[in-house]
């Protein structure tokens, strides 16, 4: 038996000592293999995660381009300086989140990329919006808001959002990937522990029937080490990437909220608890049905076990209005993002939870916004329909009693002018010259009209040659008159021509018919620049007005001369002050009576800047 | 004798006296018949309604209003223009609008001419002495009606 002993133990101790350390080479193999497994998969786990939160971030930044593009038109709309105020603010809280965003994609160049894109256009935007609240107090509210820079901006906004879409859509892309890669290291790990634990088993049976019950203690130290060495890699790495997951959740601007499969909150964030009210105490361990208002609550468990079977990226009830409850009982619309979350504990899902009031209400007020403008173009349409018609009707039926007046009056003085002294002859010539300038108020009157309503064409006018062609006419028409005609070269007008064309003949024309008791006359066309302006004005050296009326001038049927003395309705300086102000210049006059006139005017004074330098004919003189 | 005749469609009657006058004035000695709105107007030119029972009248000139009771000048340009037996009746619109759109409708719906009553009437009486000149004398038309063709 001396000899077995001695065998046994000589076996023993070199089959113990090879065994076991071939045990522990397996078990560190496998403790290994599981780590860096583990390591892998809880990496792909940790991309998920901050995926998700750049997703949110992004989404954030994409939805407060447009919030901020809401409150620009809001602006528009209600010149209103607290929603030029709102979209400031909104302007700078996009610049925070990009900063965000470029510490969170650090390592994403394609996205660092679009981020370089996105800061450019939001330092332009933001410059633009300064110099807008800037303008809103030095020229105007309402003009401000038709400067090109206003619409510049509303395109720089809309911009921003799509570098936003586009850079969300990105790391959705990466975010299916990066599951589908944790999928698959999640599924090998489990694998390599399954086979590489049989193996390890297998060796200790093998091992046991050898040494016998002496030994099994051994084993099962073995085991336990080998297990133990699993689970410390595994918990430390757990440990550490839920810490580095903890602090990305922590920060995350949305509200996160991650449940198991049967519904218990594992883990909020601090926006979680701001969001509902909830200190994390009593949301942990909690079902999430806490958060679903009660009207929802009985079907949310059926949806989330819906969720399970099959989990992937996508948004909540896609198309239906979500509500949050708050600890207060109050309710708040939200939008809610899924995706699934593979852990050792099985599959969580992960929700991304945004207070969507804001938005809601803003889209409400745009809702209503665009609804009382359609409202308003409604009316205005049916204003202008009316005033066609009424147009329509003063063309026709005003004009028809005045031929009746003009000819039967006429009819009475060649059928009775036997009987008609020269006293009532006289009176019937009075009504039909009053019947003649009737007539003629109707149709300046409806030219008025027309100036204000025609659709108008923008092009480059000639207003030196067109000037030349009106003067010709009256020339032609009039060719006893003595009157010297300046008309100074190359001045050009960007607008409407037929509309100028008018402009140029009411100027002229007055010009014309207030010098014509001058026995030689000076009539001058031209253009020159004042402050930064360009200035086109009409001079004649007429009887010209005391300034004290100066303002009465461009006023409907408004006139400083007896019609006796200089005929006219007193409509043509309205029609002129209308068009240019369509085009977006001022009319002004300014004389001293006996001494001539001068009518000045301007176009687009707004856009001056960018277009006005071209031609400036007052450097030519 | 109706061959020569003008076809007046007004329902003013101070615009009837006056364009009478007018023609007076010119001496055109022409049969006058005077349409008082668009659908007494289709009735005498088809010989329908009040003046049924007698044929196709056509007239040498037609004089046509646009704002007219019941059936307006463009409608009533339109029956004449559709019918083969009136489509080539000389029609002037003779009417207070300078509307753009009411020149444009009107040549479009096929009118031959288009002349604004002046309110100064010895212009008007201008107008008329050509129109008469032109219509009545100058111009030719076809023998024969174009639904006999």
């Amino acid at each position: 038996m001396a000899w077995y002993r001695s065998f046994r133990r000589n076996f023993e101790d070199k089959f113990l000592g090879v065994g076991f350390a071939l045990a522990i080479v397996a078990a560190v193999a496998i403790g290994w293999n599981a780590y860096s497994d583990a390591r892998e998969s809880s990496d792909w786990y940790r991309w998920i995660a901050h995926t998700q939160i750049v997703i949110a971030t992004l989404d954030a930044a994409h939805a407060d381009s447009f919030s901020s593009l809401i409150a620009l038109q809001a602006y528009a709309k209600s010149e209103d300086l607290s929603d030029l105020d709102k979209h400031t603010k909104i302007v700078s809280r996009l610049q925070r989140e990009s900063a965000a965003l470029r510490t969170l994609t650090v390592d994403n160049p394609s996205q660092q990329n679009r981020l370089d894109q996105a800061d450019s256009i939001e330092r332009r935007a933001s410059a633009i919006s300064q110099r807008l609240t800037h303008m809103a107090s030095t020229i105007g509210r309402k003009d401000a808001v038709k400067t090109p820079d206003f619409a510049e901006l509303g395109a720089a906004l809309y911009q921003l959002s799509e570098q936003f879409d586009q850079m969300s859509a990105e790391e959705r892309r990466l975010l299916m990937q990066r599951i589908a890669r944790a999928r698959v290291g999640s599924k090998q790990s489990v694998t390599v522990m399954g086979v590489g634990g049989s193996v390890v088993f297998a060796w200790m049976l093998l091992i046991g029937g050898y040494v016998g019950l002496t030994t099994k203690r051994l084993e099962q130290a073995q085991a336990g080490l080998a297990i133990s060495k699993i689970e410390v890699a595994d918990l430390t790495e757990r440990k550490r990437s839920e810490e580095q997951f903890g602090a990305l959740l922590e920060s995350a601007p949305v509200a996160m909220v991650i449940v198991s499969k049967d519904g218990r909150i594992k883990l909020v964030n601090a926006q979680t608890e701001k969001l509902f009210g909830y200190p994390r105490s009593e949301l942990l361990g909690n079902t999430v049905e806490m958060l679903v208002p009660v009207r929802f609550r009985d079907q949310h468990p059926q949806h989330r076990i819906g969720y399970f079977v099959d989990p992937k990226v996508r948004s909540m009830g896609s198309g239906l209005e979500l509500y949050g409850l708050r600890k207060d009982g109050t309710e708040f619309p939200i939008e809610i993002s899924l995706s699934p979350l593979e852990t050792v504990e099985g599959t969580l899902v992960s929700s991304a939870i945004r207070d969507i009031t804001e938005r809601k209400r803003t889209e409400e007020e745009v809702r209503v916004l665009n609804q009382a403008e359609r409202q308003h173009a409604l009316q205005l349409e049916a204003a202008n329909k009316e005033l066609e018609a009424f147009s329509y009707s003063v063309s026709h039926d005003l004009r028809a009693p005045l031929r009746s007046i003009d000819g039967f009056s006429l009819a009475l003085m060649e059928d009775y002018a036997d009987t008609l002294d020269a006293e009532a002859r006289g009176l019937l010539e009075r009504i039909r010259a009053a019947t003649q300038r009737m007539a003629q108020l109707i149709d300046d009157l409806l030219n008025l009209a027309r100036v204000t309503r025609s659709e108008m064409r923008s092009e480059v006018v000639d207003l030196s040659a067109m000037a030349k062609v009106i003067l010709g006419e009256f020339h032609s028409l009039e060719p006893q008159r003595c009157v010297e005609c300046v008309v100074q070269e190359g001045v050009i007008g960007n607008g409407d021509p037929d509309l100028l064309r008018v402009v140029l003949e009411n100027l002229l024309g007055n010009a014309w018919k207030f010098t014509m008791k001058k026995p030689r006359a000076k009539i001058e066309l031209g253009i020159l620049r004042r402050d930064g302006q360009q200035v086109y004005f009409v001079r004649d050296d007429g009887p010209g007005f005391d300034m004290t009326y100066a303002n009465k001038l461009f006023g409907t049927f408004q006139r400083l001369h007896a019609t006796a003395e200089f005929p006219g309705t007193g409509i043509g300086l309205a029609s002129v002050r209308r068009i240019i102000h369509r085009h977006g210049g001022r009319t002004w006059a300014e004389g001293e009576e006996h001494k001539g006139a001068t009518f000045s005017f301007t176009l687009h004074e707004n856009e001056e800047s960018s277009n006005g330098r071209k031609t400036d004919p007052a450097d030519r003189r | 004798m109706e061959e020569k005749l003008i076809l007046l469609i007004e329902d003013n009657p101070d615009d009837v006296a006056l364009t009478l006058r007018a023609l007076k004035k010119n001496s055109i000695s022409n049969q006058i018949v005077v349409a008082r709105d668009g659908v007494e107007a289709l009735d005498y030119l088809f010989g329908t309604g009040l003046h049924a029972g007698h044929d196709v009248v056509a007239p040498q000139l037609v004089l046509l209003d646009l704002k007219l009771p019941r059936m307006d000048g463009f409608e009533v340009l339109k029956r004449i223009r559709a019918d083969q037996r009136t489509r080539f009746l000389p029609v002037v619109i003779l009417t207070s609008s300078k509307e753009q759109q009411d020149i444009v409708d009107g040549y479009g719906l096929g009118a031959n001419s288009y002349v604004r009553k002046p309110v100064d009437f010895q212009q008007f009486v201008e107008a008329v002495r050509q129109l008469g000149l032109y219509w009545l004398i100058l111009n030719e038309k076809p023998q024969r009606s174009p639904a006999a063709n």
